[in-house]
């Protein structure tokens, strides 16, 4: 740990005449060594979840030499390979992720070092010992079938309890702030932390522990998975933006009025949502359009929020290309807009006789997850690790790549599924003459290939950023950093004086 | 299994104390000022060490560059 210990300045950085910056110097290093834990968790199920996608994307069009030549290897079947990179993916990367920019956020927004860190160490090593055995027992075939809860109840408890400590260290860090004003990031993230174990546990218990009946809990279901969505990652995402636009800019959100109200309205709307994944299904027709309404309620605070952050961050463009976590964060809000309006549509049961059970709806959940979520989590990270470690990120080149690879590959993966998808679901719907089945099926696989590219570019993006991470954790600081921490913290005038 | 009855009863009881404890938190923070100086919630991210107007996020290398940019033109500092 010793030799470990060397390649992390601990120190607050030296300043003279701000004490200010010993504090935020001692609140960041207070979340290095749980914050690195949730960082490099986070990182190898990026390149798993990863890997399980390209299994899954290449599978379904020829060569198809994963079902093919290995053919009766039950692991690489599609149905477990593709449950598997959504779990990996969705609790493996994105909560890890979560955990660690949630937790740093708190600590900031709370303006004090975190305590109990015990409860923290606990539950990331309980939480993903839980994500591991649940993959490993997707793939070898205790997959539940149920969507969003794929991984076998046997990990249940192991998921409740680690969630559980991480809920209460919320509570108490929050009990415990120095703040008297409570930013806006910050209900985000209080908000998900509460509405998460009960998602989680109601869920367990309608689904597995004690079922409901029928079609309730297909409502049950779609209730819960639809809120991970929009009441766990969606919140996060916000609180993030919300705080490293402003942050990485120097200008204040432009209206905070708007940012309260876009988090109510959230509140009050997103719950509803959920049934629109069962829209024409044997549902009661009034639980539809409940669900419709939800849905396109949310309209609210997404043009709320966009707006926001759309007049926060216009003006001169200099800085969003000269900060890697704005052009991530920046594509992320972008995208959220997108992806929610387009949700909102989605909804309506004219739009959803096309889209339901076609690719677009794939396309539609990468682009929440992927464009949305996970661009800002890349931001969040770009901007948290070198305040975590007291170093510098050792390539631009690198943050490049990962941020064109990603952007590219994402918008040629949304364009493939969503075109793709909406053409298979008019042919699908043609009520004059229906294609054979077939037809439509041979017609979608050029998408696929299309989406198979897009996944290879969207790997060299994570390979990029898996070496930045790694490289930067392990490589000695330099004197400099030693002595006053990254540059990227000095101003233009301490550069200046330096050289 | 409960009786359908019941069910009711119970989905009343917790969806009753969620959208209570959303109307608690919305009081809590009427009654702590919270919402009361916007423009002041809004710089609260900001302080001496992280001031306004201070651009805090570079690529590697990024700021050297600029400085050695405002060096050599005078008065045409980027990011004052």
């Amino acid at each position: 740990m010793n030799a470990l210990a060397s390649l992390y300045t601990s120190e607050p950085y030296n300043e003279p005449d701000t004490e200010a910056r010993a504090s935020l110097a001692r609140i960041d290093a207070s979340v290095r060594n749980v914050g690195l834990l949730f960082l490099v968790a986070s990182v190898v199920w990026l390149m798993i979840g990863t890997l399980l996608a390209l299994l899954a994307s290449f599978t379904l069009h020829p060569p198809n030499f994963i079902a093919g030549a290995i053919a009766d290897i039950e692991w690489l079947t599609f149905g477990r390979v593709r449950s598997a990179h959504l779990n990996a993916m969705a609790f493996g990367w994105g909560n890890n992720a979560i955990f660690l920019v949630a937790i740093w956020l708190m600590a900031r927004l709370s303006r004090t070092e975190i305590r109990h860190q015990g409860m923290l160490y606990i539950a990331a090593i309980f939480w993903n010992v839980a994500v591991l055995i649940g993959v490993w027992g997707i793939l070898a075939g205790d997959i539940t079938s149920v969507e969003w809860l794929e991984m076998p109840t046997y990990v249940t408890p192991l998921v409740a309890f680690s969630y559980a400590l991480i809920g209460v260290w919320g509570i108490l860090a929050f009990a415990n702030r120095q703040t008297d004003h409570v930013y806006v990031s910050q209900w985000y993230l209080l908000a998900a932390f509460f509405w998460f174990p009960w998602l989680y546990t109601i869920i367990q218990i309608m689904i597995f522990f004690e079922p409901a009946r029928g079609v309730v809990q297909a409502l049950a279901n779609w209730w819960f998975a639809h809120n991970v969505l929009g009441l766990w990652f969606t919140p996060v995402g916000l609180a993030a933006a919300y705080y490293f636009i402003p942050k990485v800019l120097g200008r204040p959100i432009y209206s905070y009025y708007l940012s309260i109200l876009g988090f109510w309205s959230l509140a009050l709307f997103y719950n509803w949502a959920g049934v629109h994944h069962l829209i024409g299904g044997p549902v009661p027709a009034w639980v539809i359009s409940a669900g419709t309404v939800g849905s396109v309620m949310m309209v609210i605070p997404v043009v709320v929020t966009a707006i926001n952050h759309h007049m926060t961050v216009v003006g001169p463009f200099r800085p969003v290309i000269q900060s890697p976590t704005l052009l991530f964060t920046v594509f992320g809000a972008i995208s959220y807009t997108l992806v929610s309006l387009l949700g909102s549509a989605m909804a309506l049961r004219s739009v959803n006789e096309i889209t339901h059970f076609t690719h677009f709806t794939v396309g539609h959940a990468h682009h929440g997850v992927y464009a949305f979520f996970t661009m800002i989590m890349f931001g969040s990270i770009y901007y948290i690790l070198p305040r975590l470690v007291g170093k510098e990120w050792p390539s631009a080149a690198l943050i490049r790549i990962h941020f064109w690879f990603t952007a590219l590959g994402i918008s040629l993966m949304l364009f493939a599924l969503h075109a793709g998808g909406w053409l298979q679901g008019v042919m699908m719907a043609d009520r004059e003459e229906v294609p054979p089945f077939l037809e439509i099926v041979e017609f979608t696989k050029p998408w696929l290939w299309a989406r198979s590219v897009s996944g290879l570019m969207l790997t060299v993006g994570h390979i990029a950023f898996g070496i930045s991470v790694f490289w930067m954790l392990l490589k000695k600081p330099t004197e400099a950093e030693k002595e006053q921490g990254p540059t990227l913290l000095a101003s233009p005038a301490e550069l200046k004086a330096e050289s | 299994m409960l009786e359908f009855g019941h069910y009711i009863v119970v989905g009343l009881i917790f969806s009753g104390l969620i959208m209570a404890s959303a109307v608690v938190m919305l009081t809590w923070a009427v009654k702590r000022g919270q919402f009361k100086n916007l423009e002041r919630g809004a710089v609260s991210i900001f302080d001496e060490e992280e001031p306004l107007g201070v651009q805090t996020d570079y690529f590697p290398g990024e700021r050297e560059k600029l400085a050695k940019r405002q060096d050599r033109r005078p008065g045409k500092g980027k990011n004052s």
